[in-house]
């Protein structure tokens, strides 16, 4: 039920009440006040008894005196009746026994008035006129008794009156008290009814207040007790949206603090990438610093710190151009800054002098690069840097070497050229000389020969000489094409066969496949064939056959020279490609040459993407083979 | 057949003629400098074969094959250079200068020193190509 239903049954009770016992006092009341109007009837009743005992007594003399006037006589006989009547009634209705006695006692005189005055009568009829009057003399006496009587009740009747007044004095007094009293319990009840209503209504709300601070302090815990939702007033229904706005708030806040725990996943996912990051950023060997707009460092890795001799926290937040670069050097770095930051997205190279801590210079070379927010804003600048002072100062010194070897390299190529021209002469001549032997002496003949093949010796020399020089000085570019290695074997197998004739030795081809497709470059392979080739006959014994093998793998191509000879140790085998090497110590050098074929070829083969080596067992002779990548896509 | 022998070096000149008139089979002019090779060209464009040194002064081997080039009387004389400093191999610096068409004057080229055999060669096959 609702307060306000409550509240006006209470109110409808009060009134109930209060109608209730005012209706039993004026109950009470009337009846008092009947009784007293019955007094005053019975008073007046009494005073007409004496009248009419008068007008008796009046109208039976009369009829002493005239006995036979018919008027009187009815008229007798009507008072007579009268008078008995009234008797009769008052009888009746005589309310208190005080009055009830003396009422008897009249009651005793007026019945003897009665039998006087009958007697008189039947005397007059009888016509004893004397006795009549004695009866009326008796009869009258006897009124006076009458009235004596009367009087006495009147008296007592009037007592009794004062005696109601009194009461009725009593009851309404009593009714006011009660009445008062009723009023006073109704208030009290009312204030009482207030007091526990109001708490009643309070006490659930002070309940809430206190349950919405505990939740308010963090405790989604809590609900409101069982007591408080039961029943069906205003309360409970507060009580029990209450309720419902503590549960869908302990939803949301579980939503909240499962939201809350993915964050703090997120953050510390976070937190290890940024360690990670930290950690690589360590690693690195170069600086990287993020600095911003400001020029205040943001982040330095640990290369960084070490460069300028700092720990973290001396570093973070303080101006780095301000604070580290040379003060020579600083105009141009916040020039160069400036111009990177206005010129969104270029990136910017810069060199700068940076002074550690403990007053250390180094050259450093920047990198800068702009880190922009989500608003394609510039925030900050990354800025990686890699200390050169070493590179500066050893700058120097290669370029003094470079120059030296460059030199070097010009006057060895002056030189060279300068020796070829004779050449031309000493060589063409003496071979044109030893073309006519007719015409020169036996001995001369002798002398020119060796003249040419002297001539020759030397030419070689310097070729080999500059081809290494070439080699060194300009990696130009190898023409590659696409050829059948083996038809390029073949087109030089007769001058590969001039070779062996000085040493009577004879040359084998053996190729396990008629088409090997390559994409390289003719003239190298050839000039490393016929090197091997050479080297053989050089290196072997006479009446040798050298063996020329070509083995085709799946996609790779192999050929080998084998030869025979004393073999090459393992620990020489190594160094055969080096520059300037060859097997025999130089006193006892039975070849000639420079020692540089083989580094000639190693190179050949290798810019051609190959591979060059030798297998070789001592007194077995030696195989040196090279490989190289076989050309898969085009078919000659 | 008429071989023009351009180049300032007078042993080289020599050692040429001998090996040419050695084959019997040749006509010998020489020439001491690019201009007067030039010269001699223009005068008698009947040359076999021209012998051409690179490095001469005043006007180069490089010239001469230039102004060959432009020309269209001389165009067709085929060349021989020679040098002694060759950037590249000789296979491969005929290849560079010829590929743009450039001096396709050029049928030949010899690294000094040379073999009297590997000059004969040579003039033999620029002359079997002609």
């Amino acid at each position: 039920m609702g307060i306000k239903k409550k509240l006006l049954a209470s109110f409808f009770a009060i009134i109930f009440t209060l109608f209730v016992s005012g209706g039993f006092f004026m109950a009470v009341d009337y009846t008092i006040l009947a009784k007293y109007m019955t007094l005053t009837d019975n008073m007046i009743s009494e005073y007409k008894l004496i009248e009419e005992t008068s007008s008796l007594m009046e109208s039976f003399n009369k009829r002493i005196k005239s006995p036979n006037d018919a008027a009187e006589v009815s008229n007798f006989n009507n008072v007579y009746f009268d008078t008995k009547q009234l008797v009769a009634k008052l009888r009746k209705v005589i309310v208190d026994g005080n009055s009830q006695i003396i009422f008897n006692g009249l009651e005793n005189n007026i019945n003897d008035v009665f039998f006087d005055i009958e007697s008189g009568v039947n005397s007059l009829t009888s016509g004893n006129y004397l006795d009549a009057v004695s009866k009326y003399d008796d009869a009258n006496h006897k009124t006076e008794f009458v009235r004596e009587n009367v009087n006495g009740l009147l008296l007592s009747e009037l007592d009794y009156a004062k005696k109601l007044q009194v009461e009725i004095e009593k009851i309404r007094i009593i009714s006011k008290i009660i009445a008062s009293l009723l009023l006073i319990l109704s208030l009290i009840g009312c204030i009482i009814y207030v007091l526990k209503f109001s708490r009643k209504l309070v006490s659930p709300l002070i309940k809430l207040t206190k349950l919405a601070k505990v939740i308010e302090d963090g405790d989604y815990k809590a609900t409101v007790s069982d007591e408080l939702l039961a029943g069906d007033d205003e309360v409970s229904s507060l009580a029990n949206s209450f309720n419902t706005m503590v549960f869908s708030l302990k939803s949301s806040i579980n939503r909240l603090q499962e939201y809350n725990k993915e964050i703090k996943k997120s953050h510390n996912l976070l937190k290890l990438e940024k360690n990670k990051l930290q950690q690589y950023l360590d690693v690195a060997g170069v600086i990287v610093l993020i600095f911003d707009l400001d020029n205040k460092v943001l982040l330095i890795n640990k290369k960084g710190r070490e460069i300028i001799n700092v720990k973290n926290k001396e570093i973070i937040g303080s101006n780095w151009v301000e604070k580290f670069v040379l003060k020579k050097d600083r105009l141009k770095t916040l020039e160069s800054l400036n111009s990177i930051a206005d010129n969104f997205s270029r990136i910017d190279t810069l060199e700068n002098v940076i002074v550690s801590s403990d007053g250390l210079s180094k050259n450093i070379v920047w990198h800068f690069s702009l880190l922009k927010n989500e608003n394609d804003l510039v925030v900050s600048i990354l800025a990686t840097g890699v200390d050169v002072t070493e590179l500066t100062q050893a700058k120097v010194t290669i370029s003094q070497l470079k120059e030296v070897d460059k030199l070097k390299n010009e006057v060895l190529n002056i030189a060279t050229h300068e020796l070829k021209t004779p050449l031309v002469s000493v060589v063409g001549l003496s071979e044109v000389m030893e073309k006519q032997p007719k015409t020169i002496p036996e001995d001369y003949q002798k002398y020119i020969s060796i003249i040419h093949a002297e001539g020759v010796k030397l030419t070689n020399l310097i070729k080999t000489m500059l081809s290494v020089n070439r080699n060194e000085v300009s990696r130009i570019e190898i023409i590659k094409e696409n050829f059948n290695l083996i038809d390029l074997i073949i087109s030089s197998k007769s001058s590969l066969e001039m070779l062996t004739k000085r040493s009577e030795s004879k040359i084998e081809f053996n190729f396990d496949n008629k088409k090997v497709n390559i994409n390289s470059n003719k003239e190298k392979i050839t000039q490393v064939i016929y090197n091997f080739v050479d080297n053989a006959i050089k290196y072997g014994p006479n009446n040798q056959t050298v063996r020329v093998n070509v083995i085709s793998d799946k996609d790779l191509v192999k050929v080998e020279v084998v030869g025979d000879g004393q073999g090459i140790p393992k620990e020489m085998q190594k160094k055969l490609f080096i520059k300037f090497s060859q097997l025999e110590p130089s006193l006892s050098r039975s070849q000639d040459g420079l020692g540089l074929g083989l580094y000639i070829c190693k190179q050949n083969i290798e810019n051609l993407g190959g591979q060059i080596g030798v297998v070789s067992e001592l007194n077995q002779g030696a195989t040196f083979y090279f490989t190289l990548p076989l050309n898969l896509k085009t078919k000659i | 057949m008429r071989i023009l022998i351009i180049d300032n070096d007078e042993s080289t000149v020599i050692t040429l003629q001998a090996i040419l008139s050695s084959e019997g089979t040749f006509d010998i002019d020489v020439a001491q400098g690019g201009q007067e090779g030039l010269d001699k060209m223009t005068a008698n464009p009947n040359y076999g074969v021209v012998l051409l040194d690179i490095m001469m002064p005043k006007i180069s081997g490089m010239d001469v094959c230039r102004t060959m080039s432009e020309n269209w009387r001389l165009q067709k004389i085929p060349v021989l250079l020679m040098s002694s400093a060759l950037p590249l191999s000789p296979e491969e610096y005929k290849d560079s200068l010829t590929k743009s068409g450039e001096l396709s004057v050029i049928k030949g080229v010899l690294e000094k020193p040379f073999t009297a055999e590997s000059l004969l060669s040579e003039v033999y096959r620029i002359v079997k190509q002609k």
